[in-house]
């Protein structure tokens, strides 16, 4: 493994990384310019928000 | 999170493999379609996402590359988002006495890249504000308690790509026996 290579991480990543603040989340789709279910989201690097339980 | 929020469509951009085929196999992958792509070059279209998110992993691109290229993939009055989760260490002995042994191991063997604690976060407002591709630029902070087990905090610490890699990150985990044991006491 690298620095940086996160080969091999990705199970205890995505079982075991706290999940995000609901308020952050809320807050984020507040302040976007369309209705949240107009919206095209696109995550990079994206286990850590999409992959998750939550 | 966000495809539980009901948005139009999630598109999700990895560029390491694993990570990519863990969340496609992933129970809650609920319709979002998974593309090799990374920061600097994500492979979308011109114009094409009204909110761009780097959870946790902003601070691992070419700063410069990643928002040129996102200027490029978002409509015009798009968000792009960088976030991350830093746990409140101060709070909590076990973890004072925990970032301490590994302050003790890391000297200049363990090169730390994360986390949302750090120089890269605290000059980031500024370096948004500053580089022209942005109107406003939106702070947002929460403090949230997530009831954590003994084993999925360390399951957490397993997950830390510049903890896996060193032989001094060896040592690290040699020493997980005993501070698994610590925290078993403490969690009762």
């Amino acid at each position: 493994m690298k620095h940086g290579d996160f080969t091999g991480l990705a199970e205890d990543y995505s079982l075991y990384r706290p999940d995000y603040s609901q308020a952050v989340l809320r807050g984020i789709l507040g302040i976007t310019a369309k209705p949240v279910t107009k919206l095209d989201v696109v995550d990079v690097g994206a286990v850590p928000v999409y992959g998750h339980e939550c | 999170m966000l495809a539980n929020a009901g948005v139009h469509s999630v598109t999700a951009i990895e560029p390491n493999d694993d990570m990519r085929e863990q969340g496609m196999a992933h129970r809650d992958n609920r319709g979002i379609v998974w593309k090799k792509g990374s920061g600097e070059e994500t492979g979308l279209a011109n114009g094409s996402a009204d909110l761009l998110s780097m959870a946790s992993s902003f601070h691992w691109v070419d700063f410069d590359k990643a928002i040129a290229e996102f200027d490029r993939v978002l409509r015009p009055g798009g968000c792009f988002v960088a976030l991350w989760n830093p746990r409140f260490i101060e709070v909590n002995p076990l973890l004072v006495e925990i970032e301490a042994h590994l302050e003790t191991l890391k000297g200049s063997e363990i090169k730390r890249v994360s986390s949302g604690r750090s120089e890269f976060t605290e000059t980031l407002t500024e370096r948004l504000e500053s580089c022209g591709r942005f109107s406003e630029v939106v702070y947002l902070e929460s403090k949230h308690f997530i009831p954590t087990s003994p084993d999925r905090y360390i399951g957490a610490w397993r997950s830390v790509n510049d903890l896996r890699f060193s032989w001094v990150a060896k040592v690290f985990w040699r020493s997980w026996p005993t501070l698994k044991t610590a925290s078993r006491v403490r969690d009762y």
